[in-house]
């Protein structure tokens, strides 16, 4: 037998080890989902929906690693905006959001990395400023603090053990394993996304108590909604990506 | 033709990032410039990855432990980037679908060109004789969607024929076409190779063509090179059938009977000018038996009227007239074979049969009963259709899961369900594969875990569209053998197929269609026989039939074979003769 030979990807056709091809592929997923539009939401108090987009920005961070991922959903959402605007309800500020939730996808499941501790502070401080607003627009802290009660989950499982524990599983084999790391993996991400999010959103928008009360409910409802869907689709995903043997993106976490 | 190596490929082995083994073992090959290598092997030998180890994509987008060294017109494959490659080695793979990208036919194959500067006079030049070279002059400005799958395999091909490269390589680029599209494409690959002194690399499962156009024949079983010599050499081994699951072409395997019968050719011909010269040189010593040709027998008289189609026309939203006044019937019980050229329009017509499509003008009844009326989920229970591209049907994440699919959404017991999976995985040869996901088996198993999905159903009539697309010689048997058991049992089976040499033995009726009208409605024997009318078609009868023809001219004498054997039988030594 020859001599093994040294394999890898050259030529310049990587973004921080994601093949470019894959990095296009995704934002082309995003775009189509761009246009499904989900009328759960917390930009109920400007009128509108979520694009299905958003429970996928998680997993193409899962998929394409912390700096790909956000360029994928980046390039995706932006392009979504203009040829799907009936879900673009939050307008460009969503395409900054979109690569928050990829970026905080990717680090969720890169090993040897610090930048989990990075991100944390980010959502710590997102968080603060969220419920902050509440407080220069009248809205008593109690309200504030049910109405944020599922961005604060994100917060606390990034801290514990769980987001290693939605890494593992997510690296895991067993289709169920799988699942409930991206589930779990899903929810994390999104509620500190959406903490992100939403703490430039309110800022913009000084929405009065009577919403944030309704918004108690809607919050885990889309964040249960977004989670459900990218635990569906990343199974299917994940599993055939595994099953063509296509290379993975150095820093993919399946 | 200079005989310096373009491709030398030294002690390669590989090994993909999931794969159990080595799928490619300590290979030695050199491709001299402006040679013309057929690659033959059967399904699982390593023939894709050999070919994706020349332009880099094994191992730089795969991964996966590579050993040895490939080098192409001088740069190493795993040094040098794909792009760059690229600029050297052409390639047309195995599945059309995974390598178009454009918005129309003529931007497909102006990508390539675009992308290494080429002017634009000149693309212009190159997209009409690329097209022209595949019969898709007049198709520009298609959406490549909108085409068939034996014109999208030509599409691809067009856009690797356009780049002109040092090295084309070309991964079962006939296995959707239509014979004499098939035989084009053969043709037109060796003009360039023999004009231009393009070194091709093509791997098929069609032996009459290879045996006729190529050089040298590189045989490729479970990762090794088995063999590598000229076509006569290779395909005149009596043992390739049963050794390498390699089917010979037919003339050969007439002469190969022909000795186990105890003649004595003086050589064993691989092409069909050469088989009829060897039978000149046989005449005085052999002579035509009183002709005893066995009728194919049928499970049972075909039955009552399935399926009558009445002046059907079909006309798509693009305005392309797919069917024109077609009208047919189809028995309970019968086994029929629909051919004709890419486009004629045979999966239009079967599409009505399941209400996926509506006539233009004209009506489809199912044991009378008009099927517009009829919900496609309930003619699914009753009608079970085989597609063309696997692809298309297959969305579960296991193979066992994507049996038992529709099953379940019937709402049958899961015993029942189990029962039916397990005969279904069994009757495929699919059991070791139940847990496995669909997309890691290749082209052809997917084929049959769609074939057990239908199967599992159990229903009254089958429809294959090119069931045996992709599949080595013993795997398309088997796929025929499971329709011929299926027809015993009593079960209406309908295959539409180019391969017409795979239907002797199965199809008692043939229904010959071409653009859009049928042609011909007869019995195979009368059908496979009017040589005319199917190369109007573009269809050309199986080589044994041409071979019988050219020999029942010299004999004067009718002799309607379908096999190579039937026409074995017919001869004997003549008396006197050693």
């Amino acid at each position: 037998m020859g001599e093994e030979r040294q394999v890898r990807p050259l030529g310049g056709t990587t973004i921080d080890g994601a093949p470019i091809a894959y990095i296009i592929v995704w934002a082309a997923v995003l775009v189509v989902l761009s246009f499904v539009p989900i009328p759960v939401s917390a930009v109920l108090g400007i009128g509108g929906t979520f694009p299905m987009s958003q429970a996928a920005y998680a997993l193409v961070g899962f998929i394409l690693g912390p700096w790909a991922g956000a360029l994928a959903a980046g390039i995706g959402r932006l392009i979504g905006i203009f040829i799907a605007p009936h879900t673009a309800t939050s307008g460009i500020p969503s395409v900054v959001i979109a690569m928050v939730w990829a970026a905080a996808g990717g680090i969720l499941v890169e090993k040897k990395s610090r930048k989990w501790v990075l991100a944390l502070i980010v959502f710590v401080l997102s968080y603060v400023a969220f419920v902050g607003r509440a407080l220069t627009i009248d809205v008593d802290l109690g309200l504030a603090l049910q109405t944020t009660l599922t961005n604060l989950s994100g917060l606390i499982l990034w801290l514990l053990p769980t987001r290693l524990l939605a890494r593992d599983w997510i690296a895991d084999r067993p289709p169920a394993k799988l699942a409930a790391g991206l589930a779990l993996g899903c929810w994390t991400v999104n509620a500190c996304g959406h903490t992100v999010g939403n703490a430039l959103m309110y800022y913009v928008n000084a929405w009065p108590a009577n919403i944030w009360r309704i918004l108690i409910p809607i919050i885990p409802a889309e964040q249960l909604f977004r989670a459900v869907v990218g635990t569906v689709i990343g199974v299917g995903v994940i599993t055939g990506l595994r099953a063509i043997g296509l290379v993975k993106p150095a820093k993919a976490g399946y | 033709m200079s005989r310096d190596a373009i491709v030398r490929i030294e002690n390669l082995s590989y090994q993909y990032p999931r794969s159990p083994g080595l799928v490619l073992r300590d290979i030695n090959l050199s491709i001299h410039k402006g040679e013309f290598l057929g690659i033959v092997g059967p399904t699982g030998a390593g023939k894709t990855t050999l070919c994706l180890a020349l332009n880099g994509i094994v191992p730089q987008f795969y991964g996966g432990r590579f050993y040895g060294h490939v080098t192409v017109a001088g740069l190493d494959t795993v040094e040098t980037p794909i792009h760059q490659l690229a600029q050297h080695v052409a390639m047309v793979f195995q599945d059309p679908e995974t390598q178009l990208i454009a918005n129309s036919v003529e931007d497909e194959v102006a990508f390539g060109l675009e992308n290494i500067r080429v002017p634009r006079d000149e693309i212009r030049r190159r997209i009409e004789w690329a097209l022209a070279t595949v019969r898709l002059a007049g198709m520009e400005e298609k959406h490549p969607t909108e085409l068939s799958g034996g014109e999208k395999q030509r599409l691809a091909i067009a856009a690797a024929l356009a780049l002109q490269p040092q090295v084309l390589v070309l991964d079962e680029p006939t296995s959707q076409l239509d014979p004499l599209g098939s035989q084009e494409v053969f043709a037109t690959v060796r003009e360039l190779n023999a004009r231009l002194g393009i070194t091709v690399i093509l791997v098929s499962h069609a032996s009459e063509e290879v045996a006729e156009f190529v050089d040298r024949v590189a045989l490729l079983s479970n990762g090794e090179l088995a063999g590598l010599n000229a076509p006569s050499q290779i395909f005149a081994q009596a043992d390739l059938l049963p050794k390498y699951a390699i089917r010979p072409p037919q003339v050969t395997r007439f002469y190969l009977e022909l000795r186990n019968r105890g003649f004595d050719p003086p050589s064993i011909p691989v092409t069909l000018e050469r088989a009829v010269k060897v039978y000149d040189h046989m005449r005085t010593q052999i002579e035509l038996k009183p002709l005893a040709v066995p009728e194919i027998a049928t499970a049972e008289p075909p039955g009552s009227v399935l399926f009558s189609v009445r002046d059907v026309e079909h006309v798509y939203p693009d305005g392309t007239r797919a069917l024109h006044g077609v009208s047919l019937d189809l028995r309970e019980g019968e086994y029929v074979g629909i051919v004709g050229q890419n486009g004629a329009g045979k999966t239009t017509l079967v599409k009505h049969f399941l209400h996926l499509l509506e006539p233009t003008s004209g009506q489809v009844f199912l044991d009378g009963q008009d099927v517009t009326n009829l919900e496609v989920s309930e003619l699914a229970q009753q009608v079970g259709f085989v597609a063309q591209n696997p692809d298309n049907q297959i969305f579960n994440t296991s193979v066992e899961a994507e049996v038992s699919f529709a099953l379940r959404n019937l709402g049958i017991g899961p015993a029942e369900v189990a029962q039916r999976v397990e005969e279904s995985l069994d009757t495929m040869g699919l059991v070791d594969y139940r847990t496995w996901h669909p997309l890691s088996l290749s082209k052809g198993d997917r084929a049959r875990v769609v074939i057990a999905a239908v199967l599992a159903m159990r229903p009254d009539v089958l429809i294959f569209d090119e069931p045996t697309t992709g599949q080595d010689y013993l795997g398309a048997r088997r796929i025929l053998d499971v329709s011929r058991q299926l027809h015993q049992a009593g079960k209406t089976v309908i295959v539409i197929t180019h391969h017409l040499y795979l239907m002797p033995g199965y199809a008692e009726r043939v229904v010959v269609m071409g653009k859009g009208i049928i042609l011909l409605d007869a019995p195979i024997r009368e059908a496979f026989h009017d040589t005319a009318l199917l190369e109007h078609t573009f269809l050309a009868p199986p080589q044994i039939v041409q071979f019988a023809q050219r020999i029942a001219s010299r004999e004067n004498r009718a002799l309607p074979v379908l096999a190579p054997e039937e026409l074995a039988a017919c001869f004997a030594k003549r008396k006197g003769a050693g």
